[in-house]
Formats: C-alpha cells, structure tokens, sequence
C-alpha cells in the first residue's frame, strides 16, 4: 500500500470501524420481506447443510421453503429445521418444482459440478460450498458456467465475509504489519472423519471424505478455506507446495491422512506453513500473518494484531481492548470498535455473534438484492479450490508439486 | 480402570458398579452448555467396532454443540436470543424441532403449576444474576410470558421484559435427543449425562447390571432405562440487602427461592422431564405428591434432615454390603 492510500485508510479507520456493525442489521440491503422472500432450497442437508439452514433461518426476509438430499434419515433431520419446507430427493425435483429462486448446495465436494451445474442452468442464485470441486477441470466447468448463469452466484470462502477478517485485512494491507516474513495457518480438531452406519452402501456414501478417489484430504477439505485468507490479504498465489502426511492416531485402515503439514511458496520468497490433524484440536483453527512490525492473528470469531515494541504507535490504540496470551499482548480486533467504545460497550463486540458461515450467506442474500457482486466468486473460490487439490497431491505424493492457475 | 463420570457431591457414578475397560466401551468427554459432559457406549453389545462407535459419539457431540448454539442465553446468535430481542409486536417463525421443545416447556410449566417455567430467566436479570438487569417487575405475568402460535408455529412475547432461558432443560432435553440419536443407530446400551445434574442410562452397564447413579446420603438410583435430573438450591449465590440467595427463581412469586429443600433429585424415563420437575420441587417442594404421579421417583434433600423419597418406579436403592455385588 502506498503512503497515500496508507495515511488515507488511517484516518478512516475509525469511521471504517464504526460503519461496521457487528449485530447483523438484517434489513440493511433491503429487497426481500416476509411478504416478498427470497425462497431457498438447501440441497444436502448434512451437518454443514443444516448449519446453513440455521443461519439463513436469521436472515429477514428469507425463507427456507425447500430440502434435499439423497438420504433419507438426513433428509428428515433437515425438514425438521425448517418450518414447512417441503422435502426432495432429487436435484431435479426441487428445480422443477417452482418453489425456489435460489439454492445452497452443501453436497460432498465431488458431487459440485454436476449439482452446481444443473443449478446455474436452471437460472436460480446459488451459494457453493467450498471447496467448489474435486478436480481442476470441475472447477473449470463451474467457473464457466458462472459467466452465462442468470442469478448470483456466490461460493462460500467464509473469511471474506468475515467482519473481523475484513478488519484485519484493512489492518494488513495498510502496513501495520509492515514487511511480511511469514504465514502460518493450522487446523487441529479432534474427530475421525467418520460416519457410522449400519448400511454398507449408505457408510460408503457419506465417508466420502476418508476415499481417497473423492477426497482431496485434511488439505483440500479443510485447508482451502484458509489457503485462501491468505491469497485475499496479499493478493498473491502460491506457486508451489511440498508436504506430507500420515496416519499418526486413527488405526481403521483409512487410507486418507490424520495428520498433515505443507508449505505453500509464493515467487516473492514468502512462505504460507499449513497443518493439520485429526487427532488433537489444540489451537484449533487459526492463522497467522508474520511481519516485521506486528503479527496478525486470526481465528474466524476473534482476531488479534500483536505488536513488536519497537512499532510506532497509532492513536487509536489508545481505546484498544487488550488479551494476554502467555508473554504475548494482543490488540483486540473488534468491529465496529469506535462506536462500541463510545457507548462504553467495548468489551461486547469481542468475538462475533454467529458463525463465519453467517456472513458468507448474509453477503449472498445482499447480492441477490442489491445486484452487487458476492465477497467471493466463483472464480477465486476455483483459484483457491486448485491450491488445496495441489496441497493435497504435494501431501499424497510426498513430492513438490507446481501450482498451476492457468485457465481459472 | 477408572470411571469417566467426574465425583460431585451432587450425584455421581458409582465408581466401584461402573468399571469399564477401554476395549469394551468408547468414551467421550467434551465441554459444552456451561459442563462437562459424557458419553460412555457399549461396543461389545453395539452393532459397532469401536470405531464406529467412536463416530457415534462425536456424533452426539455435534449434536450438543448445535443445540448449545441454538439455546444460549448467553450467545447473541442463538435462537434463544433472538427470541429475547424480538419486539412484543413481532412473531418469530421456529423450526419444528424448537417449536416442540418451547411447546413442552409450556406442558411442563402447566404440570408444575408455574414452578417450572422458561420465562424465569427474566428473574435472573432482575435478581442480579446477569450483567444486563431489569429493575421492574411490577405487573409481570410469567405464566402469560408469550405466545405460541401452533398452526404458523410463530413465538411473540407478551412483555419485552420476558426473557427466556433454557437453562433448566436444556440439558435434559440434549439428552434426550442423544437417546434418539443412540436408538436410530442401534445403540442400546449407554451412559450420558451433562455436568453430572442430568444422567441418562440405556439398557446395561457392566456386568448385566442397570446403570447406577449416587445420589448422595448412602442412596443410589438403579437407572432402568432411566434419567435423572438434579436440582440443587445452592451453588451460585448472590448477596441483595445483606440476605444472600440462590441461583433458582421462583416463578411464582418473582423472587429467589426460600425454603429449607437444599437439593432435588428426579428419577424419569425423561431427562428433559427429570430437569424440569427437579427444579419444580426445587422451588415448590409441595408440588412432591403431586408430580410423583408423573411416572416419576422425586427425592428431596433438607438440610440436617433425613432425605424425603417418593419412589413409585421403585429404583431407589441404599447402599448396603451386598449393593456391589
């Protein structure tokens, strides 16, 4: 960032901070009501599709009237969370039905193309999971389509719709971090990736994620979301990745890693570490900007930027709430701190009110109504989709694999 | 060997009857609801191996992470607390699986005669218990606090003042979907239980011996596909006018409790109803004769007193030489 743009984001910092509201003002775009709704059909309503329903189900004016999924006992969990939606085994079904002007599609990865494909063809708005694909050319097929399709079409890279990663991000590109050194992001969660099931075929549908012929792994499933807070801070891609992995915990034979680690380089010498495992959930899932004034860390519900002490100071950090970690003093990164502090309420605006997944969907909702394009296309969600997919490789392989963006 | 349930001198597993080896039950132990909660399953009478077991659990774990989210107090997403900021004149449409649970609060608070009641969590504003207070309650009906449209399944409360709080069920009501949950997975042996105030045993424990739970004062409940919910009248405490109260409010009258009952203990098939009726005796120890027609045993503990049972389900055991056996 140059000194202007620099100076300029400075003094707007805090007018920037009090614009951003951190209780959901749900009207704030306008369009829809509860006379005229956006009505939504939610196709595959696993634990991330019935997560989606919840949060749509805050949305005014959106009305979550359709569910589908190709399995029966999920189906009916899913009907329960939506009041009066009606049910659909098929894809086909629910678009011909005529109840929906738009879907979010929460099927396994593998299966985007052809859902996301049929949905754009339909003419309806669509929020794709991500990652958005399996494969390279299926991210190409999606982002093609994405050019002629009639609605908004939004993928679902939650940091960008984030409100304190669009904060920090602010913080980032304005060089309070100065001169990147490095960046690291982890992943550590503790459960097996398993579904029980009684049913063989129904077990080998839903543990998707442990086949390796559908899978792209820790890195794919779970590293593209934050590969890709990286690639929207710096404005860069990695062009190269070298990892491994292992099963060091889960002894049933699966096939795919518990535990991964990687390095994403970037033709500036930077460098993203990423890791992963199944198999303790200590620090959870964070990342981390490293540069020579400051670290940024982010963990979808709070952010915080650490100073070094040689920094210089800025004024608003006067009113800033402040957390100790160990020897370490973080700058509390809360939205909407200004008008927060004027009203004495400072310390309520730590931590967001709902789920990162929240805002993705709020912000597609606001596309649809306001015509503005989504925080997240297609198109970056296919660029980030290919690094996880290579991460992965670099992981199975065990060799440095080269990451390739052309035609996306 | 160890048992996984944590000793309190509320209720606990019996160390000694709960033995279980790691090869032939899968445990989980995760914290959510203001708790710690546990989940121990039978593998070797589960259509299971252990890992699929496994599974199961961290199944249910997701389970109670999503209705954690879904009723917080506490949390300003949850749906709990849209409810509380909705405006009087608006109502707010539910899903079915939250229409039915805020329905059965209301059955529950019509079969305790208002001493169970969801709206209760407005005393807890009032009393000091929450950061944001409300200084008056005059003219505040808690058995008119809202609204409950069945045909458009909508909610609308009466008074902005009412607030709702789930924390007297909500982990009954978790436990209860973990049963389903167990039940659909053909899991029919198992132990869960919430911070140790809300049990649930299914089928056997080791040994083809019922689950057993210590209720304290040499008594045990033998728990026949039983749950259990527990209510105590100490714990958190507040000090107004010098004269210090506990935690539980009294619907009724808009105050803290004041009686001599310092713990309740509810055997049910039911935890969601094992939690509310403890709580209703917590604060209305008369209402005892009338809820033990409930399919329920009730057990009521005074201080300096020899406990009160009422025990029709017949699962209330004392401790003897041959109890372990």
């Amino acid at each position: 960032m140059n000194e202007i743009d620099r100076r300029k984001f400075l003094t707007h910092t805090a007018g920037g901070m009090a614009a951003m509201a951190l209780i959901p003002n749900l009207n704030a775009f306008g369009g829809f009501s509860s006379e005229d709704p956006l009505r939504v059909g939610v196709i595959g309503v696993g634990r991330q599709g019935r997560e989606i329903m919840g949060e749509l189900s805050k949305i005014a004016g959106v009305n979550v009237v359709a569910v589908c999924d190709v399995d029966e006992r999920r189906l009916n969990s899913g009907l329960r969370r939506a009041s009066g939606a009606t049910g659909y085994a098929t894809v086909s079904e629910l678009l011909s039905s005529g109840t929906i002007n738009a879907v979010a599609i929460a099927t396994p990865t593998h299966t985007h193309r052809e859902v996301a494909l049929e949905c754009i063809k339909a003419g309806v708005h669509v929020y794709l999971e991500c990652p958005i694909a399996h494969t390279k050319a299926d991210c190409i097929a999606i982002s093609e389509a994405t050019r002629s399709s009639a609605g908004v079409i939004a993928a679902g890279l939650h940091g960008r719709s984030n409100p304190v990663y669009k904060l920090a991000r602010g913080f980032f590109r304005s060089d309070s971090v100065r001169d990147l050194i490095s960046m690291r992001a982890q992943n550590n969660r503790k459960t097996s990736w398993v579904t029980p099931s009684n049913d063989p075929v129904r077990k080998a549908a839903l543990n998707w994620k442990l086949d390796p012929e559908r899978s792209n792994g820790l890195a794919g499933e779970w590293g593209t979301q934050q590969f890709d807070v990286f690639h929207w801070y710096t404005g860069k891609y990695p062009s190269r990745v070298v990892g491994n992995g292992g099963n060091r915990f889960y002894e049933d034979g699966r096939k795919v890693h518990d535990t991964i680690a990687c390095s994403l380089m970037f033709e500036d010498g930077a460098t993203l570490g990423y890791d992963a495992t199944l198999a303790n959930s200590y620090g959870g899932k964070q990342e981390i900007f490293f540069g020579s004034n400051a670290a940024i860390k982010l963990g979808w519900s709070h952010g915080w930027l650490f100073k070094e002490a040689d920094a210089p100071t800025q004024g608003w950090e006067v009113y800033a709430n402040r957390q100790q970690f160990h020897n370490d003093e973080g700058i509390t990164l809360i939205a909407g701190a200004t008008k927060l502090a004027e009203q004495g309420k400072l310390k309520e605006g730590i931590g967001l009110p709902n789920p990162a997944v929240y805002y993705a969907l709020e912000d597609w909702v606001a596309s649809i109504a306001t015509g503005e394009s989504p925080a997240c296309s297609i198109a970056e969600a296919a660029r980030a989709t290919v690094v996880g997919i290579a991460a992965n490789q670099a992981i199975v392989s065990g060799k440095s694999v080269d990451i390739d963006l052309t035609g996306l | 060997m160890h048992s996984p349930l944590t000793q309190t001198p509320c209720v606990h597993q019996s160390l000694k009857d709960n033995q279980y080896s790691e090869d032939s039950y899968a445990t989980l132990a995760f914290d959510a609801m203001g708790c710690r909660f546990e989940i121990l399953v039978d593998v070797t009478r589960s259509p299971y191996e252990q890992g699929d077991c496994m599974a199961v659990c961290e199944d249910l774990r997701e389970l109670v992470f999503d209705w954690h989210a879904r009723l917080s107090f506490f949390e300003r997403g949850s749906i709990s607390s849209q409810i509380n900021r909705s405006k009087t004149d608006t109502a707010l449409v539910l899903d079915e699986d939250m229409f039915s649970l805020i329905s059965m609060c209301e059955d529950l608070r019509i079969k305790t005669s208002g001493s169970f009641n969801i709206a209760a969590g407005s005393l807890m504003q009032a009393h000091g218990f929450r950061n944001d207070s409300i200084d008056d309650l005059s003219g505040l009906d808690l058995n008119n606090a809202f609204d409950l449209d069945r045909q458009h399944r909508t909610i609308h409360r009466i008074d902005n003042r009412i607030a709702l709080d789930f924390g007297a069920i909500a982990k009954g009501y978790v436990l209860d979907e973990m049963k389903s949950e167990l039940e659909t997975n053909g899991i029919s042996n198992a132990f869960i239980h919430g911070g140790t105030s809300s049990a649930l045993g299914m089928g056997l424990g080791q040994h083809n011996k019922y689950w057993r739970v210590d209720i304290g004062d040499d008594l045990f409940v033998e728990m026949k596909e039983m749950s259990i919910g527990v209510s105590e009248n100490h714990g958190r405490t507040i000090s107004t006018n010098g004269i210090e109260h506990g935690h539980v409010m009294n619907p009724r009258s808009l105050r803290p409790v004041n009686n001599t009952i310092s713990r309740v203990v509810c055997v049910h098939p039911s935890a969601a109803f094992a939690d509310a009726f403890s709580t209703a005796c917590c604060v209305s120890p008369q209402l005892i004769e009338k809820l033990s027609n409930e399919s329920c045993s009730l057990i009521l503990f005074e201080n300096d007193k020899e406990p009160t049972i009422y025990d029709p389900l017949g699962v209330v055991r004392k401790y003897s030489e041959d109890s372990y056996e």
